[in-house]
């Protein structure tokens, strides 16, 4: 809430949505505090904050998907109390999100008036006039390349994000919000649809955009909003405020924290891990990368940019599409989990709690798992043997449990993301993937960690860490590697891996954005 | 607030599906030799275990699948098919173990195709060993020519399911052995640990690298196999191979699986309560029997009782996190 400037388009004056004090928490971790965003009858909002801002609580609350704990809601000055996400369309707010909630298997048509289809007189759906309604539609909004009649399934992913964005027009709304939703549609067809959009907000539409697409903001909104941390911290005009100006206020003050010295890792060593040209699934396009011993090669960018595929492909637990990996120079084919084990590589996974651990099962056996062969003979495991083993990681990695035998599920955060690493300390890995490993663990167990990665990187193990929290990248890596859309944005080195640099390139500031969707459709 | 601590109690007694089941036991024992002393007598106990075999041998596989988060409804025309081609070799002069080890041979083919399905194409095995059900339904037509088989039965087979060693049934000395195999293994193997966590949380073991398709190949083989070797007991004990002889053992021994306190969406239990299950659902059935209550009544007495202990054990599988 620091400098709240004049709106640079007050068309008519009148504030349609205004949300006041806003606040929500997760398990004790604040989204929202407090927070107040106000949009503009007839104006193109852009919604702005690095990772954790708030944005996508905030979109959450205002279409009715999530309650505020609290704060009010005001549209065209009536306060509002959104029930559900039909409540809020009832009160003419429609809302695109990140992923697509179509039916493949259901028509254009059919999918755009999902739920308020046209009746007949026995009130059943009338595909005739659901036909003409869609036309009607179409027709208004000039579009004519997609059949009403054509399955979901059959389209590309750009024209399926129009068709969601259809569906939410299709309710007439006051206020439309895109929540990433332009983020598979090439450049021309973002051109189409904010010309669009500017049709609309000439007839009172309010659009609140969230995109981490920095030219796309400075080319198409009229205002944009800056969250940071769960609080507002600036409303200004779309080009009153310079890159830098708007990487500060999304960042803030920084929180000093101690690292660990990082390896010193020599240029000439030979690489230990070596991905040329990785692709696989729709969000992993085309990575190369390398990692040498000692060293620790951190993944960047914003939140859903391929990291998660690149992490799990490397890991041979999603079938890549092309490209080839090396370890220690020698191809590595690496299809399954096993395999990826076999040649030395270890995965610490998004999510401890459905990914790494057996939750109900106890300490002893999920520290177990990946050695089990070893614990014992002819298939037999040996109890001896594997207390023995199981006290000695304990004691390595400071687990706090008061027993062995208690299920994992009753540990603290921490202490079941020591028994997700646990597991893998012994196999002989030499590569270490970690998947925002210090997420929603408190402070303390946080600096245990890096130490612990510091600790393998001396004993020349290569790590790969994919991290949310920029200072970690900074405090932890020797390069920094900025994703965008699949791919590599930038690779930050030394002196150059600062918060501005990563966020810069995240955003990819400064750079137009190339057209992107001839390769999106080639890769249906 | 007396009830409310009357559900707490019986809710921290059923966190063991094991000692209730074992609760159960004991109280339909009793309640069966007050009704009728002849129930404790030595012939009446060899008679009921002689029965409970059968449904205890399928009752192992059918835990190790159940345990995954799986099921076989494949048993019945496994174990029929096996039997009659057994039955059918024997009698055709091939040797005793010629004609077994045809029918165990059988049953491995079916487990492995079992385990593919669901390992491999992903499917759900309620709908694929059906399936196979169904298969194995019309080769055995296809194989018998829709006619009862007319067939001799090795020595050794009449020997296993209704021989005596010292004055004690054979067949349940070799359901004892195949029990505390399936529970050592299932405690101590790392086939065991993996079969466990495969049912609790599959992802978290594949991301470990750990190869979960084995886990499948392992409990379909052994539920096929037991299937087989039920087979083989019941036409030593039947002296005879017939169409349908499997018709009974499906529903049966998972109903026993169940009342010992295994989880049907996998990951908990294990055979010391199948155990139980499968000494409940003998001894009921004998206990309705002589109390002339007919094929209806059971029933009903049945699916009261799986529809009581399901929902009992169910307050102990909420998820808590």
């Amino acid at each position: 809430m620091a400098l709240q400037q004049e709106p640079a388009r007050p068309s008519g004056g009148k504030t349609l949505l205004s949300a006041r004090g806003i606040s929500k928490s997760f398990g004790g971790v604040h989204a929202l505090q407090a927070a107040n965003f106000a949009c503009e009858r007839g104006e193109i909002h852009a919604l702005l904050g690095a990772n954790g801002a708030g944005k996508s609580t905030l979109v959450k609350i205002l279409s009715g998907v999530q309650r505020p704990d609290a704060g009010t809601i005001a549209i065209a000055g009536e306060t509002v109390d959104f029930a559900g996400p039909t409540d809020a369309v009832a009160h003419g707010v429609a809302t695109v999100f990140q992923e697509l909630s179509l039916f493949p298997h259901r028509t254009v048509a059919e999918n755009i008036f999902i739920g308020h289809e046209p009746t007949g007189f026995l009130g059943q759906i009338s595909q005739s006039r659901l036909r003409a309604a869609v036309g009607d539609l179409f027709a208004s909004l000039g579009v004519d390349h997609i059949r009403p009649n054509a399955l979901v399934a059959d389209l590309s992913l750009s024209d399926r994000q129009l068709v969601e964005i259809f569906k939410a027009l299709s309710r007439k709304p006051r206020l439309l919000i895109l929540d990433e939703g332009t983020s598979a549609l090439g450049r021309k067809e973002v051109q189409r649809l904010f010309a669009l959009l500017r049709k609309l907000r000439a007839g009172g539409t309010s659009v609140i955009f969230i995109s981490h697409r920095m030219s796309e903001i400075r080319e198409f909104v009229d205002r944009m909003t800056v969250f940071r941390n769960g609080h507002h911290v600036a409303t200004v005009a779309a080009n009153a405020a310079s890159d830098a100006e708007i990487v500060e206020m999304m960042l803030g003050q920084r929180v000093e924290r101690s690292f660990p010295t990082k390896t010193v890792v020599s240029e000439a060593e030979a690489p230990l891990l070596e991905v040329a040209g990785l692709a696989a699934g729709s969000d992993l396009k085309g990575v190369s990368l390398t990692v040498r011993r000692g060293e620790v090669l951190g993944i960047a960018g914003l939140e859903g940019q391929g990291q998660g595929t690149l992490l799990l492909t490397l890991f041979g637990a999603y079938r890549r599409a092309a490209g080839t990996v090396r370890i220690d120079g020698a191809p590595a084919r690496i299809g399954t989990p096993w395999q990826a084990k076999a040649r030395g590589i270890a995965l610490i996974p998004e999510d401890r709690k459905t990914e790494g651990l057996v939750l109900p099962m106890s300490v002893r056996e999920n520290i177990t798992f990946s050695v089990l062969a070893r614990l014992g003979r002819f298939g037999f495991v040996s109890p001896a043997k594997e207390r023995r083993f199981v006290e000695s990681m304990m004691q390595r990695l400071a687990v706090k449990a008061a027993s062995m035998g208690l299920p994992a599920r009753s540990l603290s955060g921490g202490n079941q993301q020591k028994l997700v690493l646990a597991k893998w300390l012994e196999t002989g890995a030499d590569v270490f993937l970690f998947y925002d490993p210090t997420r929603g663990i408190d402070v303390g167990t946080k600096q245990a960690f890096y130490e612990l990665i510091a600790g393998l990187t001396r004993e020349g193990k290569g790590v790969v860490l994919y991290s949310t929290e920029t200072s970690e990248l900074i405090g932890l890596c020797q390069r920094v590697a900025v994703m965008d859309d699949g791919r590599i944005a930038e690779t930050l080195e030394g002196d150059a891996i600062t918060e501005e640099n990563i966020l810069a390139a995240s955003l990819r500031m400064g750079r137009a954005r190339p057209d992107e969707a001839v390769v999106v459709e080639a890769a249906q | 607030m007396t009830t409310s601590r009357l559900a707490a109690r019986v809710g921290a007694f059923t966190k063991h599906g094991v000692a209730v089941s074992y609760g159960l036991l004991v109280v339909l024992i009793v309640a069966a030799v007050i009704y009728n002393p002849a129930f404790a007598s030595w012939g009446n106990i060899q008679a009921q275990l002689q029965i409970a075999t059968f449904i205890g041998v399928i009752a192992i596989g059918q835990t190790l699948v159940i345990l995954t988060g799986q099921i076989d409804l494949s048993v019945p025309w496994n174990l029929t098919f096996s039997s009659i081609l057994m039955a059918t070799l024997y009698g055709q002069g091939y040797g005793a173990v010629t004609a077994v080890g045809a029918a165990l041979l059988v049953g491995i083919v079916v487990g492995l195709i079992n385990a593919v399905g669901v390992a491999v194409f992903r499917l759900h095995s309620l709908v694929w060993t059906l399936g196979m059900n169904a298969l194995l339904e019309g080769l055995t037509m296809v194989y018998t020519n829709g006619q009862p088989p007319d067939s001799t039965i090795p020595g050794f087979v009449r020997f296993l399911a209704v021989g005596h060693v010292g004055g004690f049934p054979v067949a349940p000395i070799v359901w004892a052995v195949f029990a505390a195999i399936t529970i050592v293994v299932l405690a101590r193997s790392r086939f065991g640990r993996f079969l466990y966590a495969t049912g609790n949380n599959e992802p978290a073991l594949f991301l470990s690298g750990i190869d979960s398709r084995i886990v499948y190949v392992g409990a379909f083989v052994a539920s096929s196999v037991c299937a087989v070797l039920a087979g083989i007991l019941l036409t030593g004990y039947a002296s005879q191979t017939y169409l349908g002889m499997g018709n009974d053992y499906l529903l049966v021994p998972i109903a026993a699986v169940i009342i010992g306190g295994t989880n049907i969406m996998g990951g908990f239990g294990g055979y010391v309560g199948t155990i139980a299950g499968t000494l409940i659902v003998v001894l009921l059935q004998s206990i309705l029997s002589v109390a002339q209550i007919g094929q209806a009544g059971k029933n009903i007495v049945f699916g009261v009782i799986i529809i009581a202990l399901v929902l009992l054990y169910a307050r102990e599988a909420r998820p808590t996190d």
